[in-house]
């Protein structure tokens, strides 16, 4: 961004303008040519001023794309100049009377908007017939721009039309900000019906600048509109390499007719508490606050990223070679210390580097906050949801697949976990439910809780469904955590719909499994009458994973540390096999498959030292791992094995061994799955 | 990309396998290095040895001997692996040959290659680019993008058992 002084800027600009408009002015009753040039001239002149001091100039260069346009649709344009070179003549004595005259030569503007607007001449300037928006090439830049800056605007409407609703603290002025920056853009990318859309939201939320707060309805219409540009935006994100995308059709929200505010539709708004700082546009990588002034950030590319994280693990992996002594000779004295130092500093360097991928969970938390909200309203249960950690940090790829399962959790607890209202009254319980949400790290995990106090789980149906469903012996008695399990089974709620109980199983199998694929761990507590609390459990990065170092033979391999449940020593009398083929080994959870990495695998063992059972899970399935030695625990960065070994069955990537060597990783999942093939 | 890209005349690195010498196109080289540590991938096809950390990457190695039918020997000093860029589908990858010994690098000239005289094996030989005479000594010229193919380096026994079920692949990204 330019440094320029302001001050500097506006008096740029109010030289140019009035010259434009002294010269627009001489051209009236003059050919439309002239005029369209000038006017093109006017437009060129606003895009480098936007590109050095931020969005009100784009309101200006969107003031002149539509004078452009206005000229071409070709109706009238001798009373269309005549209009905008009296609009513009007093701009200018406006600039010359005020120094911060911007608000003025805006305020001339919205008329025009108007004239033009109405009839969306503007879309002509991308927009097919066909519904979809041509990108000029000119412009991708900037619509790149818009889809990466335009979340955070949204995400700060959002969070304060929420905190509204809950009848907390909400901040006007940040929400009029951004819808006037979007607004901005959008006019200035030719975007005309998101940017009317956007002005409309204005006009609703002006008559509460002076205090009082908008009814629900206009908060829900709020937040619709936000939905709508979200699914604009998600359009422009897919078809930004084909250079067009698809507009969405904001016919119904624009044609609502506002509620409780008929008389202000285009009324120009008041840009006096437009923010100047506003147009510091660095995105946060974080978006969890709106960007201010000191708090800069920049955007890096993810894949730069990774780069600076494998030339860490790089450093990290060299580094313990080297402390680790080399051949025949010993580190002494300076050397040492010098070396620890460096290791020192090394690890530091890696933390910092693995903290760059890591992002508040907030927008999640405010995502969730919106849909309990819109549920609430739907099923008419009153509730609250309680919001804590939001400033909890994970790596920002692991956002992406939490949302799903958070998603389906709040669902059910709002579907099938909280009681109706009345159904709490009598119960003795205040009639609006308490949900919460959760997040917190926990010695190198990060969890997330969600409790209800609704119904909880009721273990007397839960059985008996498992009954029905052969799923128990009939004289079977299962302890309440069997009977959890239950819930996750796919299909398990299926069999009768009626059952308060079998709501709950709906998509608990996929939650289950999206949450396994983070290689987290997923716990329920539940009292029948007090509430359900669902806890998962996922490690920090899927970068990192925490393994155990086992020895077969002349190979090293790495267990995920997470699926490794313990270590036995092999007695002889309780392993049996079929014939010549597959072994089992009796063990206090069962009979459970002893997989040996000789066979298949290739892997021969020592056979002098008596070999270490590890048992591990995977999938909710047990197996049996034999190996040669257990080497010990260690955190390890996970690899891909390089072209052409990507899909290895048995092995999901490798990892650099403290000697610099490489250990396998192994899929126990798919070692299970071979096993069994056999 | 494939045949244009495959100039006759230009920089090559040769090396040594049993008592011939190959080349290699020097544009294709990233760059050698000693033999280290081959960690061994189950299976995968006989002529892949397994995988090495150059650098915090992983990457795999081909052996050239297995892959060229020659005789296994033991391991020697000279030995080397040289990293090369191979293309698949327009995208480069890194992969390790291991060689007996990595001899110069010579500039040969479009009058110096001889296309490989017909033998009636032509199939299997089709990752030789040609043969070139320089001062007097023969060089294999190998096309390097076709000696080591993608599908090569996963064995067939993975092939067949790709038809299993999608599950294992999620879990093991």
């Amino acid at each position: 961004m330019d440094a320029k002084d302001p001050q500097v800027i506006f008096l740029e600009l109010e030289n140019e303008i009035s010259g434009l408009a002294a010269r627009l002015m001489n051209s009236n009753g003059k050919s439309l040519p002239e005029a369209l040039e000038l006017s093109h001239l006017f437009l060129d002149w606003t895009a480098k001023a936007s590109l050095s001091c931020g969005d009100w100039a784009g309101e200006i260069q969107a003031l002149a794309k539509k004078i452009v346009v206005g000229l071409q649709s070709g109706r009238s344009h001798e009373e269309a100049i005549g209009r905008l070179s009296t609009a513009m003549t007093e701009a200018s004595e406006n600039l010359d009377k005020e120094t911060l005259g911007m608000d003025s030569l805006l305020r001339q503007g919205f008329p025009l908007r108007q004239d033009f607007g109405g009839q969306a001449p503007g879309e002509k300037m991308g927009a097919g017939n066909d519904g979809f928006f041509n990108i000029p090439p000119d412009d991708m830049a900037s619509f790149k721009d818009f889809i990466g800056e335009a979340p955070e605007h949204l995400e700060a409407i959002e969070r304060n039309l929420l905190s509204l609703s809950r009848g907390e603290k909400w901040d006007l002025a940040q929400v009029f900000r951004a819808f006037h920056t979007l607004k901005g853009i959008c006019g200035f990318m030719g975007l005309n019906q998101m940017g009317a859309l956007a002005h409309k939201a204005e006009a609703m939320l002006e008559p509460f600048k002076a205090g009082g707060k908008p009814p629900e309805d206009q908060v829900d219409w709020l937040l619709q509109a936000c939905d709508l540009v979200r699914e604009q935006i998600k359009a422009i994100a897919q078809g930004l390499s084909a250079s067009r995308f698809r507009i969405v059709s904001f016919k119904e929200q624009t044609e609502t007719p506002e509620p409780l505010h008929p008389s202000s539709p285009l009324r120009p708004a008041d840009l006096g508490g437009s923010d100047k700082s506003d147009g510091e546009k660095i995105g946060t990588a974080s978006a969890g606050h709106t960007s201010r002034e000191g708090d800069a950030s920049i955007r890096i590319s993810v894949e730069k990223m990774d780069l600076l994280l494998e030339a860490v693990g790089e450093l990290a992996i060299c580094q313990s070679q080297v402390s680790g002594g080399v051949e025949g000779l010993k580190l002494t004295g300076y050397l040492a210390s010098e070396t620890a130092r460096l290791g020192k500093i090394s690890r530091q360097l890696q933390d910092i580097v693995l903290s760059l991928r890591m992002v508040p969970v907030h927008p999640l938390f405010l995502r969730m906050s919106r849909l309990a909200r819109d549920l609430s309203r739907k099923t008419g249960k009153p509730l609250q949801l309680d919001l804590k950690g939001g400033e909890t940090e994970i790596d920002r790829r692991m956002v992406e697949s939490l949302t799903e399962p958070l998603v389906h959790l709040i669902r059910n607890a709002v579907d099938h976990g909280i009681d109706t209202a009345e159904e709490r009254v009598r119960a003795g319980k205040p009639a609006e439910a308490l949900l919460k949400l959760s997040a917190r790290h926990q010695g190198g995990d990060f969890v997330l809780e969600l409790a209800d106090d609704g119904r909880g789980l009721n273990f007397g149906r839960l059985a008996h469904q498992a009954r029905v469903m052969g799923l128990l012996a009939p004289g079977e008695t299962p302890d309440r955590d069997r009977l959890v399990e239950l819930i996750f089974l796919p299909g398990f709620s299926t069999a009768e719909k009626v059952t308060e109980v079998s709501g709950r199983g709906v998509g608990l199998d996929s939650v289950k499994r999206k949450i396994q694929a983070l290689k987290g761990s997923i716990k329920v507590l539940s009292e029948t009458g007090k509430g359900t609390t669902f806890c998962l459990r996922i490690p920090l990065t899927l970068a990192l994973m925490d393994g155990i170092l086992v020895r077969v033979g002349l190979n090293r391999y790495v267990l995920p540390a997470f699926q490794v449940q313990g270590f036995l020593a092999l007695e002889g009398t309780e392993e049996h096999s079929v014939g010549s083929g597959s072994k089992w080994l009796a063990t206090r959870q069962g009979h459970l498959p002893l997989i040996d990495l000789e066979r298949g695998f290739g892997s021969r063992r020592d056979g002098k030292l008596r070999p270490v059972v590890v048992q591990v899970e995977a999938a909710g399935k047990g197996a049996c791992l034999m190996v040669d030695e257990v080497l010990g625990k260690q955190q390890v960065v996970i690899k891909e094995l390089g072209e052409g070994l990507h899909e290895l069955k048995g092995v999901s990537g490798g990892a650099i061994l403290g000697d610099g060597r490489v250990g396998l990783i192994l899929d126990m999942e798919a070692l299970m799955a071979l096993h069994s093939q056999n | 990309m494939e045949a244009t890209t495959i100039k006759k005349e230009g920089k090559c690195l040769t090396f040594r396998l049993g008592k011939e010498e190959y080349g290699v196109e020097i544009l294709k080289v990233r760059e050698i290095v000693g033999l280290m540590d081959i960690t061994a991938v189950p299976k995968t096809s006989a002529h892949v040895r397994g995988v090495v950390n150059l650098r915090g990457k992983i990457i795999p190695v081909v052996d050239l001997r297995r892959k060229l039918g020659l005789p296994e020997t033991a391991a020697a000093r000279e030995n080397c692996i040289i990293i090369v860029i191979v293309q698949n589908r327009q995208v480069e990858a890194l992969v390790g040959l291991l060689v007996d010994a990595v001899n110069e690098v010579l500039w040969v000239s479009e009058g110096e290659v001889d296309s490989l005289p017909d033998i009636g094996d032509s199939e299997s030989m089709d990752f030789v680019r040609g043969l070139a005479k320089v001062r007097g000594r023969v060089i294999i010229l190998l096309d390097i993008d076709k000696v080591v193919h993608q599908q090569d380096l996963r064995g067939l026994e993975q092939l067949e058992k790709l038809t299993g079920s999608n599950e294992n692949k999620e879990v093991s990204k």
